[in-house]
């Protein structure tokens, strides 16, 4: 007994000797022109590894601040595309030939002024390491026309794709640097880029991003950017001591434990990134090639019933695929802040109408009869949602689904290769068209072969006609038609059923930095992962009246 | 048998363990369903919330392809490698080389999991000691119990209430990292200072944790070895107790309780991924599991290679010591 005294009493005698020291030191001082990012998800250290078009997972954090792209997207504007590096990026006629005027005046963190050499390398990087094609990109060719002046064609009308401009994955790269380089060996340990931010230090535990002062976007508040890695328990504990000042977390108590303790400092705030996770149907083998068996288990799904179970209430996702938040001025006034609530009687009106009965909880049409089974991916903890589906499938058509539960690369090549019955996937897209290029026939394969996005194997002659509308023209006004077009279908002929909206989910203690956007009035986003978005988050802040 | 004969023997059982363990190294992960370039696609998705542009799936499958292609080839190429202890280039943390990604961890791991193995171990036999020599006794009736209590309880809550305790409500030491991330990596006393600051937490759970096994496999052996007639013999002679305990009692007690230690000095290398996670301390065991989450070949063969050797080395201590410790060993050899 008293050895273990002892051992408590020396743990404690250290304790208070090592807390001691730890306080002596000056924190208040150096936290003043500092802002701290604790980064919940991305492991307990941090590599130095600055490779940003290379496809690792865990590159080092918040490259965005560093290298910039073209363009962003804004997703307080229907997730519309707006010049950032470029001055302007316009369409001819055709939608063929983009002309990128760059914009002028930006140096990067050495000193050099970004040229239109610098982007053709840049635009010309995956053209030339198909590789390191990260970014998706799908123009054919890169051509300088003056020196602020680049060309870029496509094989096809590339109005829709503008998109991948603003990609963190197609970054402008100083050529003399990166020219040099086997980028399947170079971790790039000393980045040089154009945006607001150059690295000061590194260590495994902490990067310290420092200000530029000579960044062409203006001046901002603070000197340091920190990124620290910390679990999102202790994160949490860290924003409320304000030791961490933003963080991303979903945080399901956040209103009792967070926000309730001071309203004015702690922010908990919910961005739609635009994308949803849905049910797909396997269109190309029955019963799901019967539009009157996709209504009904769309029709049952209980929506609210999942948002509760995920404690976000109001999340649930509307008919079409497009999120209001995003795209509200897109959306068919009827789709406008739809929840499909469950009808169990509609439901069974559709099945009657296509000449469904169920028996012993199977589906039943002609004598033949069907056993479908949902994957989920099994990592996500997606079993209960699958399970409150399921469970409404049985009450309200006495249909008894099977739960298949997977591990996520399994899931995935069992989608790609078309072999599930209905599925659950994350839909969604940068614009309406990448929201809807999931269903173009082109990109359907015959069940066992792979395809890469159509996994629902949907072929069907009006969606390719709306998508071909899409993707041929510049027009808003038609633009917003063909969209209109590819809504009904959705909603009409159910490829997909979304169930829940996806979001950014921001953590923010203002105690010492004020000025942050807000879910109800912003025009960008603080999530790191978009870039220009931090960069005017940032440089928006002001530090708080202590 | 002559001494060379008995050393080849042993070389030999050696060669072939780690040849096993590094074909098994090979072959396990890529027996097992999905492929680096599906989780690099399923990860990217996960955090960007949209379905990859398929160009971008096209590029990924290009560069990390299908590993399940020509395994042979493959497992050539693997055994070159592990010759030249190349361990290659890490697939998540694209193109940093895995010997990078250990050497960031490795030390980190050998200080936290390796002295509090060697803390828990101390505590847990000497007091199994004092436990097994009355047994039945006060203390024993009352430690050992308690020490069940306490192993029983997982380390996970064990680690959460300890950092909410002692970091968040009372803010006696940090609540995340292995060390003052604003000091100078070194050795200069500051940044050692606040290693030890940031480290009590992590090594007091684990230690709190660990010990009760250590304590129970001693008591028991204590206990039995206690009966033993040598034992009464050495009372008999009037020799102290306390000599008795510890030369006569507890030395042989001990033989299992050092194998079991031998083996889990080759284990920390492993890590505490637990530890690792809850108090975001710099490790291996965190890049081990996200290389198994995330199918990264390279870094998981890297470190069960490490692992696999630190094992064999550590039984090969464990075999050499024993045979000081225990002269039986020694003779029939």
């Amino acid at each position: 007994m008293s050895r273990r005294g002892l051992l408590v009493a020396a743990v404690m005698v250290l304790a208070t000797a090592c807390s001691a020291g730890g306080q002596s030191r000056p924190t208040g001082g150096a936290r003043a022109d500092t802002i701290v990012f604790g980064k919940t998800d991305g492991g307990t250290t941090y590599v130095r590894n600055f490779n940003v078009v290379g496809p690792a997972t865990q590159k080092t954090p918040n490259t965005e601040m560093i290298y910039e792209p073209l363009a962003r997207i804004d997703y307080s504007d229907g997730g519309t595309v707006k010049p950032w590096l470029a001055e302007s990026l316009e369409f001819d006629e055709k939608g063929t030939q983009l002309t990128i005027k760059v914009r002028q005046g930006v140096r990067f963190s050495d000193g050099t002024p970004l040229t239109a050499d610098d982007v053709v390398f840049s635009l010309r990087l995956p053209l030339d390491n198909p590789d390191f094609n990260l970014a998706g990109t799908t123009y054919k060719a890169v051509e300088k026309v003056d020196g602020s002046t680049v060309a870029v064609t496509f094989d096809s009308p590339g109005f829709s794709e503008v998109n991948q401009f603003a990609s963190p994955a197609l970054p402008m790269l100083p050529k003399k640097i990166w020219e040099k380089q086997d980028l399947n060996t170079w971790t790039n340990p000393d980045p040089v880029g154009t945006g607001p931010f150059v690295l000061e230090s590194f260590a495994a535990q902490q990067i310290t991003l420092r200000a530029r002062d000579d960044y062409w976007g203006g001046k901002f508040p603070m000197k340091y950017l920190k990124i620290i890695p910390t679990s999102p328990d202790a994160g949490r504990a860290q924003l409320l001591r304000g030791e961490v000042d933003w963080a991303l977390s979903a945080w399901a108590g956040a209103q009792e434990e967070y926000v309730a303790k001071d309203p004015r400092t702690h922010l908990y705030q919910l961005y739609a990134t635009g994308g949803a996770y849905s049910m797909l149907f396997n269109t190309a083998r029955p019963p799901f090639d019967d539009v009157h068996v996709r209504r009904a288990l769309a029709m049952t799904i209980p929506r609210s019933d999942i948002v509760t179970t995920l404690n976000r209430p109001g999340t649930e996702a509307g008919p079409t695929g497009l999120v209001d938040l995003v795209y509200k001025d897109w959306l068919k006034p009827e789709y406008r802040g739809k929840v499909q609530q469950v009808d169990a009687e509609g439901a069974k009106r559709e099945l009657a109408a296509g000449g469904w009965t169920v028996a012993d909880g199977k589906l039943v049409k002609d004598g033949t009869s069907y056993e479908p089974t949902i994957s989920f991916n099994q990592d996500f903890g997606w079993a209960s949602y699958a399970d409150i589906m399921i469970n409404s499938w049985k009450s309200t058509l006495g249909l008894q689904v099977k739960p298949a539960g997977a591990p996520g690369a399994n899931l995935y090549e069992s989608q790609q290769l078309g072999k599930f019955d209905l599925t659950i996937v994350a839909t969604g897209g940068a614009g309406v068209s990448g929201v809807y290029s999931m269903l173009a026939g082109r990109a359907a394969k015959p069940i066992g072969k792979k395809a890469a996005t159509n996994l629902g194997r949907w072929r069907d002659p009006a969606t390719d006609a709306a998508l071909a509308g899409l993707l041929g023209t510049s027009d808003v006004g038609r633009l917003k038609q063909y969209a209109q077009e590819m809504q009904s279908i959705v909603v009409d002929q159910v490829p997909f059923s979304p169930i829940y909206n996806s979001y950014w989910f921001v953590v923010i203690n203002a105690g010492r930095w004020t000025g942050w956007p807000t879910p109800e009035k912003f025009s960008y986003v603080p999530f790191p992962g978009l870039g220009p978005d931090s960069t005017m988050t940032l440089m928006n802040l002001k530090r708080a009246a202590q | 048998m002559t001494g060379k004969r008995f050393l080849a023997r042993r070389l030999g059982f050696y060669a072939a363990a780690v040849w096993s363990a590094v074909t098994l190294n090979f072959l396990i992960p890529r027996l097992m369903p999905g492929n680096p370039s599906l989780a690099i696609i399923e990860e990217l998705e996960r955090v960007s919330g949209q379905s990859l542009p398929p160009r971008t799936l096209e590029s990924i499958q290009r560069l990390f392809g299908d590993p399940s292609a020509n395994l042979g080839a493959q497992y050539l190429e693997y055994l070159g490698q592990m010759a030249r202890l190349d361990l290659g280039v890490s697939i998540r943390n694209f193109p940093t080389p895995v010997s990078d990604l250990v050497w960031q961890g490795l030390p980190w791991t050998l200080l936290l999991v390796g002295s509090t193995t060697v803390v828990a171990f101390l505590i847990g036999t000497g007091l199994g000691v004092i436990a097994g020599w009355r047994a039945g006794g006060r203390f024993d009736s009352i430690v050992t119990p308690l020490t069940t209590f306490v192993s029983s309880v997982p380390y996970f809550w064990v680690a959460l209430l300890g950092l909410w305790a002692f970091g968040f409500v009372l803010g006696w030491f940090p609540l995340a990292g292995g060390y003052d991330p604003d000091l100078p990596v070194g050795f200069n006393a500051p940044f050692a200072l606040s290693v030890l600051h940031y480290g009590v937490l992590p090594a007091t759970t684990i230690v709190f944790s660990a010990f009760g096994g250590w304590l129970l496999g001693m008591r028991n052996m204590t206990v039995t070895t206690v009966r033993e007639d040598y034992v009464l013999l050495a009372l008999a002679k009037g020799l102290s107790p306390r000599r008795v305990m510890l030369r006569y009692a507890a030395r042989n007690a001990m033989l299992p309780n050092f194998t079991g230690f031998a083996l889990a000095l080759g284990g920390v290398v492993g890590g505490a991924l637990l530890t690792e996670i809850v108090f975001s301390y710099p490790g291996i065991g965190y890049l081990l599991y996200a290389s198994l989450q995330q199918r990264d070949y390279p870094v998981m063969q890297g470190v069960f290679f490490l692992i696999t050797l630190t094992v064999l080395l550590a039984n090969l201590v464990a075999d050499s010591v024993y045979a000081l410790l225990d002269p039986r060993v020694r003779e029939r050899a």
